[in-house]
């Protein structure tokens, strides 16, 4: 089976005042659909970086990242930007929620720079929303929500247009373990659907439970845990 | 292999009216106040757009009405009236024979039937070929007619039409009979005013009588009359601005004591009004270059503000796939938004003052249309292009994971 995502020698580092900060050092990790990765690793480590990269937000120092075989380096930004919009999903651990739409606005964002058919995005987005289990939510307000549902809102802008890599940082950072507990049924059910590569970065051990694959960031290294 | 990567879509999606209208809307003080400024820069640009234009309309019609080539000589204002005479007039008829010459009296007269008093406007023959005035009905008086001394009146048409006279009526001024035979269009109100002098106004309701017919039917004297004003046009190839200097040293002989005149050519009259143009080009210009550029800085701190507000929001749209030029350009239609609305507030509540207190400002010839309305918003379309600019650009360049991180 072909990698959605492959590393080869990754390294990603800063240039501040003081000199150069290397974050990522020589990570080489494959990605394939159906895999449910947790990250873990003390603060500061590189998950963060690591997980902008796979997002394609993010360039790598030096080393190559290839999505679904092709180098990404050698691609346009409007090639980037249009993998992005179409295959990558995102979470983000502060919901990141437009504060003026409603719910389902909020979900239709995910198409904003896509063109597509209006009753069908909405269709999508209410599928997505059905998914997380907030029917009959669309029209809230999103000061109405609790965090996970907020986060949840989150989860279905994410995959109301169905990625193929979908990423999440701390997603259940800010909620009690209820409400993430439920989060990450939402994402492991997705999981379970095979053709999709969930990564989550965690801090909270608890959630390995969910995930099928581990890996732990320690000083910008990478380490598969078994 | 690349067949799994979407392909680029050509179609750009323009950033929505949502995405501004949510820009503006989580921000309403700062777009207040820069709307605000803005408002007031683009109503002082559509008063100094309807100026200039009115001004420019102004100095066409001045140079039309008097007439494309032709001088007229007036005692100064301030001087006796009556101490041009026919004489005079006779004297640069000799001097230059190739040029028409015309003296003029303005009196009053009453007609039978009614005690509204009406302007008669004594003229010689060439008067009218002066004025370049169109004939509507009938002729203007012949040589013949002013040396026989002809009661003939020749009328404009408003009054044609007021009285109901005709070509060949006989109409009574101060008991004379005077047979109407011509009828002519006149239009010279704007001579009078702040460019021109009111007494280069014949009104649109005049009766004019042959000089020399006047002289016996007014109070009469020996053949050399006082008149009110002199008309000169040179011939066509000679431009009158040329003729000028010469007219002036005739007429200034100091044996003919005639120092305190006036002379009035159509490039004259028209460098008035350039004056004009070229004052309220500069004060009110600059006025509104101000206004504008304080507007414009606003607005650009405005945009820098809420740029940096909204780091996590470029990030997010990013994430969801925006390419520079979209983030780019929702900041720069949210800066349009600004200066269309502040264009277009401007310069309606301008046209509105304008039409309401006319008659207050009429002083100074304003000129609504569509200019005053498309100049200002296209104007605004530009200044929110260049005021956005630069805080667009650095939207723009936020790399996507460092906007994320502010999130
Ligand atoms: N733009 C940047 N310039 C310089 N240093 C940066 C920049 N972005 C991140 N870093 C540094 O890179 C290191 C790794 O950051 P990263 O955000 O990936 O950590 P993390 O593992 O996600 O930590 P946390 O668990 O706290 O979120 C940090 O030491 C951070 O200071
Ligand atoms: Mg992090």
């Amino acid at each position: 089976m072909k990698p959605i995502l492959e590393f080869r020698g990754v390294s990603r580092s800063y240039e501040s005042g003081s000199g150069t900060q290397t974050v990522l050092r020589d990570v080489n990790i494959s990605i394939f659909a159906g895999e449910f990765s947790a990250i873990t690793g003390p603060s500061g480590s590189g998950k963060s970086t690591f997980l902008n990269l796979c997002a394609l937000l993010d360039e790598p120092t030096t080393g190559e990242i290839y999505f679904d075989d092709v180098p990404t380096s050698g691609l346009s930004e409007a090639l980037l930007c249009n993998l992005r919009k179409n295959a990558v999903g995102m979470v983000f651990q502060q919901y990141c929620l437009l504060p003026y739409r409603t719910v389902l606005e909020n979900v239709l964002f995910r198409f904003r720079y896509l063109d597509m058919d209006s009753a069908e995005t909405r269709k999508l987005a209410r599928n997505a929303l059905a998914m997380v289990g907030l029917e009959g939510f669309e029209d809230r307000s999103t000061h109405q929500l609790s965090g996970g549902e907020m986060q949840r809102v989150g989860i279905a802008r994410a995959i109301a247009l169905k990625p193929r890599l979908l990423v999440a940082d701390e997603p259940t950072g800010n909620l009690d373990s209820a409400a993430a507990a439920q989060v990450m049924r939402c994402l492991q059910q997705l999981g379970e659907q095979g053709d999709i590569a969930i990564l989550l970065v965690t801090h909270d051990e608890s959630l390995l439970k969910y995930t099928s694959r581990h890996l732990s960031f320690n000083d910008g290294l990478l380490t598969e845990c078994e | 292999m690349m067949a799994c990567l979407p392909s680029v879509s050509s179609r750009r999606t323009p950033p929505l009216f949502v995405d501004i209208w949510e820009g503006v809307r989580s921000r309403p003080g700062r777009f207040g106040l820069s709307l605000f400024a803005m408002s007031i820069g683009m109503a002082v640009l559509t008063t100094l757009i309807a100026l200039l234009v009115g001004l420019e309309s102004r100095s066409q019609q001045l140079s039309s009405q008097l007439g494309t080539n032709v001088i007229a000589i007036l005692p100064k204002a301030q001087a006796d009236r009556k101490f041009l005479l026919t004489t005079h007039a006779q004297l640069l008829r000799e001097n230059y024979p190739g040029s028409k010459v015309s003296g003029v009296r303005h009196t009053t007269a009453t007609t039978s039937g009614t005690d509204r008093s009406l302007s008669v406007v004594a003229v010689e023959e060439s008067f009218f070929a002066i004025r370049q005035w169109p004939i509507i009905a009938g002729r203007f008086f012949d040589q013949s007619d002013l040396q026989n001394r002809k009661r003939y009146a020749v009328v404009t048409q408003a009054l044609l039409r007021d009285w109901q006279w005709g070509v060949g009526d006989t109409i009574l001024l101060k008991n004379t009979p005077f047979l109407i035979i011509g009828v002519v269009g006149s239009e010279d109100s704007a001579l009078g005013g702040e460019y021109g002098d009111s007494r280069l106004i014949t009104g649109e309701t005049a009766i004019f009588v042959p000089i020399t017919v006047a002289s016996h039917w007014d109070d009469s004297a020996d053949g050399s009359e006082p008149i009110d004003a002199l008309y000169v046009r040179p011939p066509s190839h000679v431009p009158a601005s040329q003729v000028l200097p010469g007219l002036q040293n005739l007429l200034t002989q100091p044996d003919l004591h005639l120092q305190a005149l006036s002379w009035i050519i159509p490039a004259s009259l028209i460098r008035n009004v350039k004056q004009m143009q070229g004052t309220v080009g500069l004060t009110v210009g600059a006025i509104a270059v101000l206004c504008l550029v304080l507007g414009g800085t606003t607005l650009t701190s405005l945009l820098v503000a809420n740029v940096r507000e909204r780091i996590a929001e470029i990030g997010l749209r990013r994430a969801m796939g925006a390419t520079e030029r979209d983030i780019a350009l929702l900041f720069i239609a949210e800066g349009c938004a600004a200066t269309v609305t502040a264009g277009v507030l401007g310069s309606l509540s301008i046209h509105l003052i304008i039409v309401q207190e006319l008659a207050l400002l009429s002083r100074f010839p304003f000129e609504l249309g569509i200019h005053t309305l498309l100049l200002p918003i296209a104007f605004s379309v530009v200044l929110g292009a260049l005021f956005s600019c630069w805080p667009a650009m650095s939207a723009a360049r936020i790399c996507p994971a460092e906007a994320l991180r502010a999130e």
